[in-house]
This record gives C-alpha cells, sequence and structure tokens, in this order.
C-alpha cells in the first residue's frame, strides 16, 4: 500500500513523461497553453484587439486565430507557416525569444525588435510549456 | 518599439489589475458563518450589507468608527444599496528583468436597487484594456430571495460559487480554475442554507461577446458547506464541469477552514483535481491537474492580520517541470474602516527552478465607499 503512494506522491512532485511524449497538435497547445496563459482580458484576447491597433491587437483567443497570428498563414489552407520560415525558420523565432526570456544571445540576428519583453510578462511559462512551444515549432509548426 | 514595450508592461501590470474580493479569513473568526452575512452577493465580495459595514466599522479596524456608506454622513434607503471599491498598487517584481508598478488597481461602484425579494446587484467600473482601463461590469444579476427565507435564486454575470475565493485573484485556486480577471460567465444560480450548511449550484455559458470578458466554457459547479457546531470549523466539497469549444474540464474539491480563538489562528486550505480533455487535437492525451491551496492568518491586535500562503499548480501531473509553485506573506492592516493597506509578497518558482524564484513585492491601499 505504502509503495503505490510514494509512487503517485513522486508523480506528483516530479512528473514522468517527457516533453516528447506530448502532442503537437496545435488545437492541443492553445487549450492547454496559449489560451489561459495569453489570451487573458488585458492582453491578448479580443477585446483587447478591438481596442485598437498595436502590437498587442494581436488575438491569441482561438486556436484560428492564434495560428494565423503567429505564423502568419491560415490553418487548413495548405501554405508554409511564411512567418516563421522568413525570420530564420526554427528555433530560431522570435517566439521562442520572447516566451524563453533573456538574456537573449540571439538578438541580434532580430535587429528590428532589439526590445521584446518576455511573455507572457507577468510570470513566465513553465519550462515544460517553452519546450513544448518549441517541439512545435521544430515540428514545422503543424496546424492540426 | 518603445511604446510598445512600454503598452507590454503595463498590460502585465494589469494583469495584477482588477477585482478583489471577499476576504475569506474573515468567515468564522469574526463570528459570521457564511460570506452573504457581510455581503449582499451569496458567494461573497463587492457590496456590504449592514451587519458587514457594523462589523468593519467596528470589530475588524484598529480604530473604532463608522462604516457606513461615505462614513454615515448619508445612509442610502434600504431599497437602493450603493457602494463600491477603490485600490492603487505599487511595488516592484523581480525577475530576469525587475519591473517597478504602480497603478490604479480597482474603480468600482456598486449598486442594488431592490423591490421586496427581488433585487437587482450591479458592479460596474473600469476593466483592464489597451488604453488603460475601459467602461465594464463584471457582475450584473437579477436575485429573487424571499425575507427571512434560508434559499435564493439568482440569473446573470457572477462567478458560481466555488472554492475559498480569496480576494486574490491571482491566487491559483482562482487564476487557474477559470476565475481570473472577468472570467465571470453568464448563469443561474441557487442557494440554500441550513444549520451550518450551505449548498450553491450554479450553471452557466461563456459571455455573448467576447468583448464583455474571457469566459469561454459552459458548465456547471456546485459547493456544499457544512461547519461544526461552535462555527470553528468548515468543510466544503466542490465539484465543476466545464465544456468549451476546444477543450473539457471536470474538476473535483474540498474546502477546509478551521478557527482557534485561544491562538488567534485561522487555518485556509484547498485542495481540487481535474482533468482537462481537449477537442479537435488528434492524438494529445488528456491531462491530470492539482491545486492546492494552504493559508494560516494570525489575527494580531489593532486591525491587524498576517498570513502565510502556500500554493501549488500542476497543470500536466504526469509531465515533467510543469509546476508552479508559490510561497507568500501577507500583512493587512486596517487602521479605520473604510481603509486598507496590504502588503503582498510572493516568491513562485516555475518547474524545479528552486533556486530562481521570480520574487514580487507589492502594496496595496484599499478605500471601500
Amino acid at each position: 500500500m505504502r509503495t503505490p503512494l510514494l509512487f503517485a506522491l513522486a508523480v506528483g512532485l516530479t512528473g514522468c513523461v517527457e516533453v516528447e511524449d506530448r502532442s503537437t497538435n496545435w488545437n492541443y497547445l492553445h487549450a492547454a497553453i496559449v489560451e489561459p496563459s495569453c489570451a487573458t482580458i488585458g492582453c491578448h484576447s479580443e477585446a483587447t484587439r478591438a481596442a485598437g491597433p498595436t502590437m498587442l491587437e494581436v488575438d491569441l483567443s482561438t486556436p484560428g486565430v492564434a495560428y494565423l497570428a503567429i505564423t502568419g498563414v491560415e490553418c487548413g489552407s495548405g501554405d508554409d507557416p511564411g512567418l516563421l520560415t522568413e525570420r530564420g525558420t526554427q528555433p530560431d523565432f522570435p517566439l521562442m525569444l520572447l516566451l524563453e526570456g533573456a538574456p537573449y544571445p540571439d538578438r541580434d540576428e532580430f535587429p528590428t525588435e532589439p526590445e521584446l519583453t518576455q511573455m507572457p510578462p507577468d510570470v513566465p511559462l513553465p519550462p515544460a510549456d517553452q519546450a513544448l512551444i518549441r517541439q512545435w515549432i521544430e515540428a514545422g509548426a503543424p496546424c492540426e | 518599439m518603445r511604446v510598445i514595450l512600454s503598452v507590454a508592461i503595463g498590460l502585465a501590470a494589469l494583469a495584477l489589475a482588477g477585482r478583489a474580493e471577499a476576504y475569506p479569513q474573515f468567515q468564522l473568526s469574526t463570528g459570521t458563518d457564511s460570506c452573504g452575512q457581510c455581503h449582499f452577493n451569496p458567494g461573497g465580495g463587492g457590496l456590504l450589507t449592514e451587519y458587514g459595514r457594523d462589523e468593519a466599522g467596528s470589530t475588524l479596524s484598529m480604530i473604532e468608527g463608522d462604516g457606513r456608506f461615505l462614513h454615515g454622513a448619508w445612509t442610502p434607503p434600504s431599497s437602493f444599496q450603493i457602494g463600491g471599491d477603490l485600490r492603487f498598487l505599487g511595488g516592484v517584481r523581480v525577475g530576469e528583468d525587475t519591473e517597478t508598478l504602480a497603478f490604479p488597481m480597482q474603480a468600482e461602484l456598486y449598486l442594488r436597487p431592490r423591490i421586496g425579494p427581488l433585487s437587482l446587484y450591479v458592479a460596474a467600473g473600469a476593466r483592464p484594456s489597451r488604453e488603460g482601463f475601459a467602461a465594464g461590469s463584471r457582475e450584473h444579476y437579477l436575485m429573487y430571495e424571499p425575507e427571512e427565507s434560508d434559499w435564493y435564486v439568482r440569473a446573470g454575470r457572477f462567478y458560481p460559487v466555488y472554492g475559498l475565493r480569496s480576494q486574490d485573484h491571482t491566487s491559483y485556486v482562482r487564476r487557474h480554475l477559470q476565475m481570473y480577471l472577468y472570467e465571470e460567465p453568464y448563469g443561474v444560480g441557487y442557494g440554500r442554507y441550513g444549520a451550518g450548511t450551505e449548498l450553491h449550484v450554479s450553471a452557466f455559458t461563456k459571455t455573448p461577446s467576447a468583448e464583455l470578458g474571457t469566459a469561454q466554457d459552459s458548465g456547471v459547479a456546485v459547493y456544499y458547506e457544512r461547519r461544526n457546531d461552535e462555527s470553528t470549523a468548515a468543510y466544503a466539497a466542490q465539484t465543476k464541469l466545464t465544456l468549451s469549444d476546444t477543450d473539457r474540464r471536470g474538476w473535483i474539491g474540498g474546502v477546509y477552514k478551521r478557527w482557534m480563538e485561544g491562538s488567534k489562528l485561522l487555518f485556509l486550505a484547498e485542495v481540487d483535481a481535474g482533468v482537462q480533455t481537449f477537442a479537435d487535437a488528434g492524438d494529445a492525451d488528456p491531462r491530470l491537474q492539482t491545486i492546492g491551496y494552504v493559508g494560516a492568518t494570525y489575527f494580531a491586535k489593532g486591525g491587524l492580520m498576517i498570513g502565510g500562503v502556500l500554493q501549488s499548480y500542476d497543470e500536466d501531473l504526469l509531465l515533467k517541470n510543469s509546476t508552479r509553485d508559490a510561497l507568500e506573506l501577507n500583512v493587512q492592516w486596517f487602521p479605520y474602516p473604510h481603509l486598507e493597506l496590504h502588503l503582498l509578497a510572493r516568491a513562485e518558482v516555475l518547474g524545479v527552478a528552486f533556486g530562481d524564484p521570480i520574487t514580487l513585492v507589492v502594496t496595496q491601499l484599499h478605500y471601500y465607499l
């Protein structure tokens, strides 16, 4: 009896599954990470997007609009994720710089965006979430 | 670019901004049994009842005064209650980049016209937006509660009664249980009070327009609380089931509250276990999730409360490095009725980076009308 309890406790404290064992499906990543962490009322929500034309008008509230905002192509269009490719391909896309934060050794490669701040700006994503996004980019940013 | 950065930091600050609700610490410790004794909202928070204002004016403050609207300068009729909350926050967040925070946190007016057993509750004020704040209403509902009765029904916009209902919307038991800023759904609610018990059942759906808020779930929530005969301990069981276009979640949990009169200590705890499944997500596995909250508050003399809280949220129990843990200290001082000064210090750890916590220290000045 004691062994299963200790096992359950250990799993709870440390986890046993690697990021590689998780899906790269965009709908999963959006519901698990993007929507709860990024699409809050003052940030990348539809309400904020409707408020005005700035970089923060990026709407990440649904899988479809979030995919378009991040990759530059519509999910299901058959196009390659152009924005990712144009910016130097995976995994050097600034999205990872945004998520992983300083010291940004690769920032020099993006001179037009020297002051990117880490996202989410209140509390960063846990390491597993950052790794899941990186894995998705490395898989070619599939939309499904 | 500097403008964009400034806006980003401003909006980051606004992630902290917004509503603060009731103080669950006052239940049991002040002789009150339920949130609805001090608040018109059966779930707590917002406009104070006459009893709540009396308590704020006498029991809770260092210097006794008048807790009524405008310090008693004018008393609104019982058929039209008015109140409000103003909060200003300043502080610093220490992480990869140290960030100074200073902004108005809450400016809201509460109105509650009533005709007999029927009342309308409206909380209107400012909500976070790109421009800083925009007008909005988090809560507005019609409520039917016969006088001297032990039940109510309501319909409109409000949070389902669930959990500890901490005043801090960034606490894990709110932030990660779909009770963050402007996540109030629309729905109907029913509640019944018994001898040492209360039951709340809510059914809800997402906001009709995304510009009203970010609630994307429909579902049901049930909360049942039982107190001991002395009203020094309370236990609650709860469940919440939600459904959105992209996922489904099921939560079961429990709440424990214990007041120790001799040592002036109050313990609050909540634990929730959940499972999240995904729609149209191919081979994605369900995620098992846990949220825990354990806190102790010492009621010192002079309107002073000192509390410590340990929180944990594991968004994917089986996945390595997916945990958030936080340790925080709260010092709340109520020097005079209507006034509160709150110091919050929190160290938050992501994954297993215990040697590299994100530290937040903020003070909050609160005045209620």
